[in-house]
């Protein structure tokens, strides 16, 4: 249970791309989301760079199929690239522009609330500390982004 | 030479010059008058001189006492002028024309006693020719006589119309030396004290790179000279008391920075660990459960408790560190909304309480609506949570002003606290009461007293065990933004 690896082979559709250094988080995320049936289509990269990889079909992620996730949940506090920078990347790319972008972050800084939201995030959510509520925010987050929202068919081929 | 002795040397100058000036005028007008009287008693004797010439031709005809008489007098007025001519001036040039004067004067004396007894009528058949010989020789006398007189009087007169010119010609170089001796000592001290002015007041005026005055280039062993070493002494410690403030403030930015990163990190790296505990606790309780008994399961639960008690804290201490660091904008605030707006934003926290609140009008104010709103939010709360257990628990909002300041106090009928300890009111996670009577992190007041002082302004607090409490702030009326 510690270290299982969520990770779906990389030629299937992904709906969400956790991108979370901290395996910790990142298992209670995805348990959370298991709850609800959500992890199946999940993509878990620890680092900045790794995201871009995915998203940008590069490195291990040269063979992915062409259709984006329907939401990236992004970390701020990231190895090699930040999430400040992923998320700049991600909108300078016009592949990547519409991408619906949710910062999932320990931070309460208002700095970053502006930083992000400057380059255009689609929503930023503090982690809960107390076990209950982070649950409850990132099944909430996953059902809200992957079965609610609706995506352009850039993203999601019909 | 200093400035201080040239310009005293040039206020004396004048006054020296005045007082030599006024000798040699004296003596030389002195000297000018002795030269014309001697000039005068030439021509003076001259004219006796002649008189007595006249005399002497009438002497034999007449005979008359009279004419005799009048030539003796003549003679004496003679010898007297040749004395005042001896007692005037010693002038060696001269001693040899009046030794010459006096003697011929002796001889016109002899020769005129002879002429006057040869012409006694009794000796007059004695012999006639003798006479005619006296007479002759007197003549030649008093014409050598008048020579040497009418000589003395032409050259007194040139000597003193030449020593008049001089004179008037020496006064005028000494004035003219004197003003232009002024003028050699004033003209350079005088464009020293300008230039020297001139450069010490730029140099005082202009700011050089970074706005300090820059090096005073005026060299000189006079006082300006001493003045601008003082200055540039001064101005490279003015440079060394900067460059040291530069260093601190840089340290103090550094310092800021660190605390901004540290706060960065508290606020991120600090609760990852806590989420984690708290998780995986979840986890434990969730899918463990039937596995542990009562005691066990309390255990978790008093983990999962302090994992979010240090939560609060750390909010805690980064709501303080944004305390210290807000920006202030002053705005004038209407305080009867604010408070409302605060305490209907508080209705959470006294759900099922019965709270009566009564709040007087308040005044408004110019402070950071922000940050005075953290205040009120931090006294009401407080003085909800203490009264807890009162009925009816009441909490009154009041305000006063004086000349300088808003004083706005809250007071309750809640717990109150013991006031030997009010000087830890305010101090930072510093608590009076229990964690098990009253919750909190001892944060709150000093979050409040920040935000105070940041408006220079104070805070204070008043009470008694069980008998409730007041706390306050003032707010300056017109705040020094």
């Amino acid at each position: 249970m510690v270290t299982r690896d969520p990770v779906v082979t990389t030629t299937s559709m992904v709906d969400i791309l956790l991108v979370e250094d901290n395996p910790n988080d990142a298992e209670l995320a995805i348990r959370a989301l298991r709850k609800h049936n959500l992890a199946n289509r999940l993509e878990w990269v620890k680092d900045g760079a790794a995201a871009l990889d995915f998203l940008f079909h590069r490195g291990d992620y040269a063979e992915r199929s062409d259709t984006l996730p329907r939401v990236m949940l992004l970390d701020l506090r990231l190895p090699k690239l930040d999430g400040i920078e992923v998320l700049r990347a991600v909108r300078d790319h016009p592949e990547t522009r519409e991408l619906p972008v949710v910062v999932l972050t320990s931070s309460r800084e208002e700095q970053d609330l502006i930083a992000t939201y400057q380059l255009g995030v689609n929503s930023f959510v503090a982690k809960p500390v107390a076990f209950d509520e982070f649950a409850r925010t990132v099944a909430d987050l996953g059902m809200y982004w992957v079965l609610v929202n609706r995506v352009p068919p850039e993203i999601r081929p019909a | 030479m200093g400035i201080k002795a040239k310009l005293r040397m040039i206020g004396w100058l004048p006054l020296i010059m005045a007082v030599v000036f006024g000798l040699t005028f004296y003596r030389g007008q002195d000297h000018l008058n002795d030269l014309r009287d001697r000039s005068m008693l030439a021509d003076e004797m001259h004219g006796e001189l002649e008189q007595l010439r006249a005399v002497s031709q009438r002497i034999r005809a007449t005979r008359a006492n009279r004419i005799r008489k009048e030539g003796y007098a003549r003679l004496e007025a003679l010898d007297a002028g040749r004395l005042a001519l001896d007692s005037g001036l010693a002038d060696p040039a001269l001693s040899e024309t009046l030794d010459d004067i006096g003697r011929r004067l002796v001889q016109t004396r002899v020769h005129y006693m002879t002429l006057d007894g040869l012409s006694v009528p009794s000796l007059r058949r004695v012999d006639l020719p003798q006479v005619d010989e006296v007479e002759l020789r007197l003549r030649h006398e008093i014409d050598a006589l008048a020579r040497l007189l009418r000589d003395l009087h032409l050259s007194s007169h040139a000597t003193a119309v030449a020593y008049g010119d001089a004179l008037l010609r020496m006064e005028f170089w000494l004035i003219a030396g004197t003003a232009l001796l002024v003028l050699l000592l004033t003209y350079p001290t005088l464009n020293r004290i300008g230039t020297a002015l001139h450069a010490l007041g730029q140099g005082t005026r202009e700011a050089g790179p970074e706005g300090l005055p820059p090096e005073l280039s005026l060299s000189g062993r006079d006082e300006f000279g001493q003045l601008a070493h003082d200055f540039n002494q001064m101005a490279r410690r003015l440079a060394a008391a900067e460059e040291a403030r530069e260093q601190r403030a840089q340290e103090l930015e550094t310092a800021v920075k660190d605390l901004e990163n540290f706060s960065y990190s508290v606020s991120h790296d600090l609760r990852a660990p806590l989420r984690a505990i708290d998780g995986f606790i979840g986890i434990l309780r969730e899918d463990y459960a039937p596995r542990l008994d009562a005691e066990g399961l309390r255990l978790f639960g008093v983990v999962s408790a302090n994992a979010k008690k240090m939560e609060r804290l750390i909010d805690d201490i980064l709501a303080l560190s944004r305390a210290g660091r807000l920006e202030m904008e002053w705005v004038g605030v209407d305080m009867n909304r604010l408070v409302d707006e605060v305490w209907d934003n508080l209705s959470e926290h006294r759900q099922g309480r019965a709270i009566q609140f009564e709040h007087a009008d308040l005044p408004t104010s110019i402070c950071d609506p922000r940050a005075i709103r953290q205040v009120w939010q931090n006294l009401l709360d407080n003085a909800i949570k203490f009264t807890r257990g009162r009925d009816p628990a009441l909490i009154e909002v009041k305000a006063e002003r004086n000349a300088t300041m808003i004083r706005y106090t809250v007071r309750d009928n809640g717990a109150g606290f013991d006031p030997a300890y009010s000087n830890k009111l305010f101090g930072l996670f510093l608590r009076l009461h229990g964690m098990d009577e009253f919750e909190g992190t001892g944060v709150g007041l000093a979050i409040a007293q920040r935000f105070v002082q940041k408006h220079h302004g104070e805070v204070w607090g008043t009470g008694a065990v069980n008998a409730g409490a007041t706390f306050g702030f003032s707010l300056p009326i017109q705040p020094a933004t």
